[in-house]
């Protein structure tokens, strides 16, 4: 399956353009990092997030905890107070007991409305501040009462009521909590159960919970071990039925964390007992407070990320095509150039590399350019240079003299030598033409001398000898046509013409040292090695003839400088001529040619 | 190649603008959530004894919606005129929504049909047919005056008299409560009286009238300033056997005379719920949300040894 993977992806790589490549290379490897980093850190903040939340709303339901736990045990301590400090072992009937309950009251009178104290029957025996009772209140019969009265060694809490004891003639209707004790009257001798009952303010218990919100939406109520609500921000509303609230389902849990999930809505519970009266505060979080993963958070961070990923895909973009254009450019300007050959057309600029890459191609544009060009001119003179040759073969004056001698042979009835002259001509312009083609055999190239010297030798009669000789393995060699005749022919007219007798021109094939050697030597009037240098010296005017004039020799008229050009043209400049030439002693010229077998030239 | 680019520039900045536009309506959404709506309340009294308990339960809406809330009352009761004054003074000084109790349902629908613009208002304790009215909170008033005339039924005989003391005519939801008590009552054979007082002064020397009378009669009254005037009358007296008073509405000082009988019978309405349900529903309908075009308070029948029955004792004192 990885394999695959990998396949498809050097497939991809393999196909699309390189800007594509650096595009998609570099975008995805970005929104990978950015992915993986983003994923890594928002689960990470999440989670210590929320560990921080549900820190924080623990120390502040025990803080709460702490405060509720003090002012409950401060009204405990009161009562414990009011009871051993001023009812224990004091006479009811003493005034003292008032003032001692009147001080107390005052000390407490912001937290607590009411101090009273009945009898076993119900009768209000003392209470600060002075009022008097409903008269249509039955004591006995109040919870406050007959609970203190069953439990005598408990301090009795009760749920939130609004108080309904007292004559209150400014028509107060107040919300207390009360705390009721069973206790010890004497009255003279005897002593009595009664009931210490006092009334907390309920705001007391209000103001300690109010004002207590856990993040936005999160907030702490109080309730009874039961489940009825003591406090709660939305009470009125609870009661009300307008709202709605877990608390009889949380008052079955012990004391921790819970998740639950509650009108559709996830929240975190945390549950906190209160001391001696085994009242539970409530923390309510919503997930949104504890949590980041909410869906507007979501939202939030799934935009930011595509904003990211497509601003970075934006750059990529930019850059690739900043990198990949000017290569386009010049990949255009390469595929132009194909068409119009011209160095100038190609795109020079982008990065460093890039431009370095386009002026080396327009070098080697310049230097195609310029080698084409030097093809072409070879090209040129090679055509040149066999049309020289060609035309040369074709010298009306050789043809006439050749015909002269043959009209004579004719007259003079020499038959024989006649159609020998006839058919060493026929031969002789057979090789010359040799169907247009430039390269022949060195026998060809040999048989053409033997045919010239075969015309030329009746033409000077017995002015010169000669021989030709190769050696068999250089028959079948290719020759440039028309580069030995020549030579032979300037033998005869620079040497051989002047002379009186005992001539020879040696003509030899031969190979050495990986070469091919063509040699005319001649015994002929010969020239100084300064001339013979120059004679194929290209820099050098041609020598010039005692009249002046250089004018084309008798003959076939080609100079060396054609044959050394169309060598070297063919060949290379390792090939060629060497003249080597004393006066009066004779003249030899060498031919290097490569070993070339005429198969190897056909298959080319 | 510029065309590829072109298009994956376009491409790519549609969605970077699509990214950026759904950001913008998440954080608008966020400050939208945040951010404090204005709602004025105008009632129809002089003083706000009677809604305490109202503006509590509108209180709690407020800190729930985060409403900066501003109450304001009349100077004369049912002083229609004022009320229109106050209620443009309050649209004049950009309210998002404004909670009303009207003096006159009748020129109230009028005045609010003729005005433009587009502040939403709720009313509360009777009906408005408005177009402008978004929602009516208000208690069941017709269920008010029947369970108030059982209460009353139980305790009378043929041959008492009624006064069903009320309101002028035009406010609806007391046109509600005086038919229904009619209605229920018809059937005792006792002979129902209608008063409709101009003014509380009028009301207390028709009180001084009957007491000159020396008459036993049965008075209900189907407002709480009747009711409150009525109890402070027969406590003044002590005729409490002789004008049996029933009523609607109610305060600490009218729960202290029910407790003292001075009053028979309280049909209370759950005032706290109306504040907060007034509250809830404006701002509804400032955030688009859904919006109740009616909601009928919850109330309870309360007698001189229910109230400190838990129900009561939450609605007639609520806690906080």
């Amino acid at each position: 399956m990885i394999h695959s993977i990998f396949k498809t992806i050097k497939m991809y790589y393999n196909k699309v353009s390189i800007r594509s490549a650096v595009f998609a290379s570099f975008t995805l490897s970005s929104v990978l990092v950015i992915l993986f980093i983003g994923i890594s850190l928002y689960s990470s903040f999440s989670k210590k997030l929320d560990a921080n939340v549900q820190e924080e709303k623990q120390i502040l339901i025990n803080q709460v905890n702490v405060a509720l736990n003090s002012h409950l045990r401060n009204m405990m301590r009161v009562s414990d107070a009011l009871y051993y400090s001023v009812i224990k072992n004091a006479d009811i009937r003493d005034e003292s007991i008032n003032e001692n309950m009147r001080l107390i009251f005052d000390v407490n009178m912001d937290d607590i409305l009411n101090i009273a104290l009945f009898d076993a029957d119900g009768n209000l025996v003392k209470i600060v501040p002075a009022a008097n009772i409903k008269d249509n209140y039955n004591v006995t019969n109040a919870e406050w009462f007959k609970s203190a009265m069953n439990k005598t060694e408990n301090l009795h809490f009760f749920l939130p009521s609004v108080q309904n004891i007292y004559v209150d003639i400014e028509y107060n209707y107040q919300w207390v909590v009360s705390l009721s004790q069973a206790v010890e009257i004497t009255k003279g001798n005897q002593t009595e159960q009664g009931i210490l009952l006092i009334d907390m303010k309920y705001g007391g218990i209000e103001q300690i919970l109010k004002n207590t919100t856990i993040g936005t939406n999160g907030y702490i109520y109080l309730m009874d071990s039961e489940g009825n609500i003591i406090y709660h921000p939305k009470q009125q509303l609870i009661a009300a039925g307008l709202c709605s609230e877990t608390n009889v389902s949380s008052a079955k849990l012990k004391d921790g964390n819970y998740e639950e999930v509650f009108n559709g809505e996830k929240r975190m519970v945390s549950i906190k007992s209160v001391g001696y009266t085994g009242w539970k505060i409530v923390g309510i979080t919503k997930e949104q407070n504890f949590s980041i993963n909410d869906i507007q958070n979501k939202v939030f961070v799934a935009t930011v990320f595509f904003l990211f990923i497509m601003i970075l895909a934006l750059m990529n973009w930019f850059i690739s095509s900043k990198i990949t254009n000017p290569i386009k450019m010049l990949e255009q300007s390469v595929e132009y150039v194909e068409g119009t050959m011209n160095e100038d057309d190609i795109f020079i600029g982008g990065s460093y590399e890039v431009t370095g890459l386009g002026k080396s191609i327009k070098k080697m544009v310049g230097q195609m350019q310029k080698l084409m060009g030097d093809i072409v001119t070879e090209h040129g003179l090679k055509r040149k240079s066999e049309l020289d040759a060609l035309q040369s073969q074709i010298n009306p004056h050789f043809l006439y003299n050749t015909l002269d001698i043959i009209v004579w042979m004719v007259e003079n009835e020499q038959k024989v030598e006649a159609v020998r002259v006839i058919t060493a001509l026929a031969r002789f312009f057979r090789i010359s033409l040799s169907k247009g083609q430039n390269i022949i055999t060195v026998a060809d190239e040999l048989e053409h001398v033997r045919n010239y010297l075969t015309i030329q030798d009746k033409r000077f009669k017995n002015k010169f000898v000669y021989t030709i000789e190769a050696e068999p393995e250089t028959l079948n060699l290719t020759s440039i046509k028309l580069i030995l005749q020549p030579i032979v022919e300037n033998a005869i007219y620079h040497g051989m013409e002047f002379m009186d007798g005992d001539g020879f021109i040696h003509v030899n094939a031969y190979i050495k040292t990986e070469f091919l050697y063509m040699v005319v030597k001649d015994n002929g009037l010969g020239m100084t090695q300064q001339t013979a240098d120059s004679l194929l010296d290209t820099t050098v005017d041609l020598p010039v003839k005692p009249d002046n004039t250089s004018a084309p020799h008798k003959g076939s008229g080609i100079g060396l400088r054609n044959i050394q050009e169309r060598i070297q043209l063919y060949y290379g400049k390792s090939y060629g001529l060497a003249i080597e030439s004393e006066p009066d002693v004779g003249t030899t010229i060498t031919m290097r040619l490569p070993i070339i077998p005429i198969e190897q030239a056909e298959k080319e | 190649m510029k065309k590829n680019t072109n298009l994956f520039i376009a491409v790519a900045g549609l969605f970077i603008f699509a990214a950026i536009f759904i950001n913008y309506l998440n954080m608008s959404q966020r400050i939208e959530e945040g951010r404090i709506i204005k709602i004025s309340i105008i009632i129809n009294d002089v003083d706000d004894t009677f809604w305490k308990n109202f503006k509590k339960g509108a209180g709690q809406g407020a800190t729930d919606y985060n409403v900066d809330m501003t109450f304001v009352t009349l100077y004369d009761k049912n002083n229609f005129s004022q009320q229109e004054t106050l209620l443009l003074r309050e649209i004049d000084n950009k309210a998002d929504a404004i909670i009303i109790s009207p003096a006159n349902n009748t020129d109230l629908d009028e005045l609010l049909d003729s005005m433009g613009g587009k502040i939403p208002i709720i009313s509360i304790g009777s009906k408005l047919e408005s177009s402008k009215v978004v929602s009516n909170i208000m208690p069941n008033n017709e269920q008010m005056g029947e369970e108030l005339a059982a209460a009353v039924g139980d305790d009378i005989n043929s041959i008492d008299k009624i006064y069903i003391v009320t309101g002028q005519k035009g406010m609806s939801g007391k046109d509600e409560r005086i038919n229904s008590v009619k209605a229920s009552l018809s059937d005792k054979g006792q002979r129902i009286t209608t008063i409709r007082p101009l003014d509380d002064s009028e009301f207390n020397n028709w009180l001084d009238e009957k007491l000159t009378d020396n008459e036993n009669f049965t008075l209900i009254a189907l407002e709480e300033s009747h009711l409150a005037l009525a109890a402070q009358f027969i406590d003044k007296h002590q005729i409490s056997d002789a004008m049996k008073l029933y009523g609607i509405g109610y305060n600490n000082r009218l729960v202290y005379y029910l407790e003292n009988e001075v009053i028979k019978t309280i049909v209370a309405p759950d005032y706290y719920s109306m504040g907060y349900a007034a509250i809830e529903q404006a701002v509804n309908t400032v955030k688009d949300d859904v919006v109740d075009k009616e909601i009928m308070i919850g109330h309870s029948v309360v007698y001189p040894d229910t109230v400190y029955d838990k129900k009561n004792e939450m609605l007639l004192f609520p806690i906080g």
